[in-house]
């Protein structure tokens, strides 16, 4: 436990604003998901989730602002939007998910078409 | 028995809890007074050598009752290890493996994944007592620590002369100490060929050594010629004269804060070489060192300061402020400031000892005396004495110094000294809650 | 009594100093309020617990009779205490936004979405090819009272392009990626007090690293009112005398054992701090201070920080460099145009107000203020509506005594380098020794590493 240099990493919490659902009380079966955004990567902690009630974070390890969008791949679903995140920080909203494949990508401009989208199953 | 000095002063409750502080994360209540009674000898061994293991306490849960999901949740990831340190049966077994995360420091916020960084965590604790040289072979090879130090970009004709570096200067020799920089490159070139392969949506995996990206030709380290590959790089750096005394000063600090005189040193040493690089014999000597029990005190870090709470307290973790509180105190496990790991002699400043206000708060908030609205205040001894030492009780008895009781008292005293009329019923409770929160933040309970 | 409505509260302290020996007058009841910050003498006045530790009084004048913080901070700074205020800029400001060349026609080839209405704001009176965004006319109107002094183009030679590493070289005063300590850092080193934990003040959630010691104690406070030492189920004078008892344990000798002094250094210096920043907690949710002008209103806290520091100063409290962070976003990928024209606009009118604050509590000749970006921006546009990162950035130099003329000329668009990038007309090394040498009267040698390799610009007048 040597020198102690100057980038401590805190993570400031930035809990978005609008949830598209409200959290559940008494929430057994929750699932938890992290999505980890870099430039120019969107990685999940696992690939897929049981339906129904799902913890999803937005974490920014990067070195730029990111967002997430979370789109089902069913016509006529809205998607979910999460605000604008700078490097370190990080969001989560509690989320009731149907069976089905969802989209997920990063709407900064430039940012999906540099590699920044990944897709996730919810398991019905 | 070799050369190294062993304790030869009695060895009671005060040294069996110097001890368990030392070599673990503090006594749960009567854990020191069991463990003075096996001996010194005995009592190193059961940390050395102890049985399997049994968690002691409720189960983890977040502020919602909901089970801890270290690898998907922000925050749980510490929440996790930090009930393991709250809950273990074998604390030197968890404490290595906190020294060795400091000292193979890697941090998410490299690494992007909380599961590759729990890995990494099991890795740790497997050789947490036992080869140094299995250690450093697996975490050559760690998919976190490849990410972290840039072992995957390190190929044949690219070489990325990261990992190489750190392995010397922070891992195996000490910053500049017996190697030079081209020792470095050729480093760099003998890790080559470890790679992975990275998928959408799942980040960087199937991690695995391809010898098309190893570069394949002779390289000089330490004076000594071969086709070196990174099983060698490991072994080169074990076998190099500067490494066991940089492996035994440097494991010694985790545990005495003074370094160890020559002869100590020149003992250890040849416990670790003639052992194979195993760590349990350095340890053991270590722990029974006159050193340990005489000598001064270290600061405890944050971590081991809240486990050691809450094992005194016997609470268990039930809410995820101790993410927050544990940083604001200077140390979020995965995620060291760098590298080079935490820095002991900068754990208390203004800040951080705020952070360990808010720590000690949070950590007795659940056993606070306080009046129930309508009703009388509760009922509790209004003797100074009798409050010092309820706080004490309460926190499982440690040591402290006469000064510092002398102090506590004195506050009690002054509160209640005045108190008259309806004080006289509603200060006591009051005063209580404030000599355990002090006595919490005394220098005394801040060090081991 | 008649010094009381005359002066203001730093100026009775140091004339308070000044007549040591000769009995003070003492405080009485019924005081009046000194001019000028709307702190009551009693809140003022060292809190310890069932004695009057007034700050005048007693033939022997001598700190340990007073609270240490205060009085040392009067002997201290005797009226000649120059403070350093360093603002940073979040992102890497867009340097050919702040000052924009308007009247040079690659600007608009290069910004065909981005660049300025060459008649939205206040032209550069020292070159009348630039243009202030609009949102900076409130440093528009302080430049014309010569009061700032811009570099239009301050960087360094091989310009790094990644926030961190080139936030950490303005930090560490350097371009070198292990060095631990920052700039000011090692300034308070070289002066600091080991009992003052003040002497450098990041107002933020953690500490600054500019303000990095290897030795001397800093502060991270928030804001002034909240660093607290709250216990559950503790109030009243019970809280008071346990706060006090920090400081108590903080006082017991360590006895040469270096763990347990690291602890009790921190007690005592945190009792030490909660102690000098008394007056600043506000009672019976009443403000602790009120501000002789008004600034910016809303949730942000940058105007309130800027307004609680004047009025710390102006209480006497020994600062001696302060770092903070400015509103809004500058890592303008997209968005530009709005992103900057929000955030300069909050910190522009903040920190005008902050300037006439010091003026009207007579401080402002002792203030400097520093604001900086980790880098500029590209000079030409991306596809998004925003710019990446550049090289060569904006600063400036805000106070009474700066030169208020510009460091470094305007790099110029038709020679920019080879990556596209403004080239940097001055040094932040540079800029940084002269601010040693000249406003803090100290030699940049052994602060700044290698300083004698640069110019150092005029800053004062």
């Amino acid at each position: 436990m040597k020198r102690h240099l100057l980038a401590l990493v805190v993570l400031a919490c930035a809990v978005a604003a609008v949830a598209a659902v409200p959290a559940t009380a008494g929430n057994e079966g929750e699932s938890f998901v992290q999505v980890v955004e870099k430039e120019y990567t969107l990685t999940l902690s696992r690939q897929s989730v049981p339906a129904g009630s799902v913890s999803l974070e937005l974490v920014n390890f990067g070195m730029d602002t990111h967002d997430l969008v979370v789109q089902s791949s069913k016509p006529g679903v809205k998607p979910i939007r999460f605000k604008q995140l700078s490097p370190r920080q990080r969001a989560d909203r509690t989320l009731k998910l149907k069976p089905g494949r969802y989209l997920l990508w990063c709407s900064i401009a430039g940012h999906r078409q540099r590699g920044m989208h990944a897709t996730f199953l919810v398991r019905g | 028995m070799t050369g190294s000095p062993r304790y030869d002063g009695p060895f009671g409750t005060q040294q069996a809890e110097r001890l368990l502080w030392r070599a673990g994360f503090g006594p749960r209540r009567g854990e020191a007074a069991r463990l003075a009674k096996l001996g010194l000898d005995g009592a190193v061994r059961s940390l050395t050598r102890p049985p399997g293991e049994k968690w002691i306490g409720p189960s983890p849960h977040d502020d919602k009752g909901r089970p801890l999901a270290p690898a998907d949740a922000y925050g749980h990831d510490h929440l996790w290890w930090l009930d393991r340190m709250v809950r273990t049966s074998r604390p030197l077994v968890e404490r290595m493996t906190l020294n060795y995360h400091d000292w193979f420091a890697t941090s998410n916020s490299g690494v992007g994944s909380q599961k590759l960084m729990l890995a990494q965590n099991r890795l740790l604790r497997r050789y947490s007592l036992g080869s140094f040289r299995k250690m450093l072979v697996s975490i050559t090879a760690n998919p976190a620590m490849l990410i972290w130090l840039s072992g995957i970009d390190n190929r044949k004709g690219a070489p990325n002369e990261n990992y190489g570096r750190e392995l010397m200067e922070l891992f195996t020799l000490g910053e500049g100490n017996g190697y030079t920089e081209r020792d470095v490159r050729e480093q760099a070139r003998a890790l080559t060929g470890w790679t992975s392969t990275w998928k959408r949506g799942k980040g960087q995996t199937d991690f695995r050594f391809d010898a098309s990206r190893h570069d394949p030709g002779a390289k000089v380290i330490f004076g000594k010629t071969g086709t070196f590959s990174w099983r060698d790089s490991v072994d080169l750096t074990l076998h190099h004269p500067r490494h066991a005394p940089f492996f035994v000063t440097k494991l010694w600090s985790y545990f005495v804060p003074d370094p160890p005189d020559a002869q100590t040193r020149a003992a250890l040493e040849t416990l670790y070489r003639d052992g194979g690089f195993e760590v349990r014999p350095v340890l053991e000597a270590i722990l029974r060192h006159p050193a340990l029990y005489t000598g001064g005190r270290m600061v405890k870090p944050p971590v081991v300061y809240i486990a050691g709470l809450l094992r005194g307290l016997g609470r268990g973790i039930d809410t995820t402020a101790w993410v927050w509180l544990s940083e604001g105190a200077g140390q979020r496990l995965f995620y060291p400031p760098n590298v080079a790991g935490w820095d002991d002699s900068r754990w208390l400043d203004t800040n951080t000892f705020r952070g360990r206000w808010s720590i000690a708060n949070q950590a007795l908030a659940p056993f606070t005396l306080e009046q129930k609205k309508g009703k009388k205040p509760p009922k509790i001894s209004g003797d100074p004495d009798k409050i010092v030492q309820g706080a004490l009780a309460l926190l499982g008895n440690p040591t402290i110094r006469e000064e510092t009781r002398t102090e506590l008292r004195a506050f009690a005293r002054a509160s209640l000294q005045t108190a008259s009329g309806w004080k006289a019923d509603a200060y006591p409770p009051l005063v209580a809650n404030a000599v355990r929160q002090l006595l919490a933040v005394s220098p005394d309970l801040q060090t081991c | 009594m008649a010094c009381c409505n005359e002066h203001s509260r730093a100026e009775i302290l140091r004339q308070g100093i000044a007549r040591a020996g000769n009995g003070l007058p003492a405080i009485e009841s019924g005081m009046p309020t000194p001019a000028g910050t709307g702190l009551d003498r009693r809140t003022f006045v060292a809190r310890s617990l069932g004695l009057a530790l007034a700050v005048y009084g007693g033939s022997a004048l001598g700190p340990r009779l007073l609270d240490e913080g205060i009085a040392s901070a009067a002997a201290a700074t005797g009226g000649s205490q120059q403070v350093i205020v360093s603002v940073f800029l979040d992102g890497g400001a867009d340097a050919l936004s702040l000052l924009a060349p308007v009247q040079d026609p690659l600007y608009r080839s290069l910004r065909p979405r981005l660049a300025l209405d060459p008649t939205a704001g206040t032209p550069f009176a020292e070159d009348p090819g630039l243009m202030w965004h609009p949102s900076l006319a409130p440093l528009a109107q302080l430049h014309a009272e010569g009061k700032v002094s811009v570099l239009p183009g301050v960087g360094y030679d091989h310009p790094n392009q990644s926030h961190f590493t080139s936030r950490h070289f303005w930090e560490v005063g350097a371009a070198d990626e292990r060095l631990a300590t920052g700039w000011l850092g090692r300034y308070l080193d070289r002066v600091g007090k080991p009992d003052n934990p003040l002497q450098g003040l990041s107002l933020d959630w953690s500490l600054q690293p500019s303000l990095a010691t290897s030795k001397m104690p800093v502060a991270a406070v928030d804001a002034p009112d909240r660093y607290d030492f709250w216990a559950r189920g503790v109030w009243g004078d019970v809280g008071d005398r346990m706060i006090d008892t920090i400081g108590r344990l903080g006082s017991l000798s360590p006895q040469g054992d270096a763990g347990l002094r690291q602890a009790t250094d921190a007690l005592r210096q945190s009792s030490q701090l909660y102690r000098q920043l008394t007056p600043f907690r506000p009672k019976d949710n009443q403000p602790a201070f009120t501000s002789p002008v008004p600034y910016p209103g809303g949730d942000d806290r940058f105007p309130r920080r800027l307004a609680g520091l004047a009025a710390m100063l102006s209480a006497g409290l020994p600062l001696r460099v302060v770092a903070l962070s400015a509103p809004g976003h500058y890592d303008t990928h997209d968005d530009q145009a709005k992103d900057l024209t929000d955030g300069l606009a909050l910190t522009a009118t903040s920190l005008l107000a902050f300037q006439r604050d010091l003026e009207a509590r007579g401080l402002a000749d002792r203030v400097l203020v520093h604001v900086w970006s980790e880098f500029g921006r590209r000079a030409k546009e991306n596809g998004s509506g925003g710019t990446d990162h550049g090289a060569a950035g904006t600063g400036f130099l805000i106070g009474s005594r700066v030169a208020g003329t510009m460091i470094g000329e305007f790099p110029g668009l038709s020679k920019l380098d080879e990556n596209g990038n403004l080239r940097a007309t001055s040094d932040f090394r540079g800029l940084y020794a002269a601010i040693l040498e000249d406003w803090l009267s100290t030699d940049a040698d052994g602060i700044i590493p290698g300083a004698r390799a640069f110019a150092r610009p005029k800053i004062l007048r």
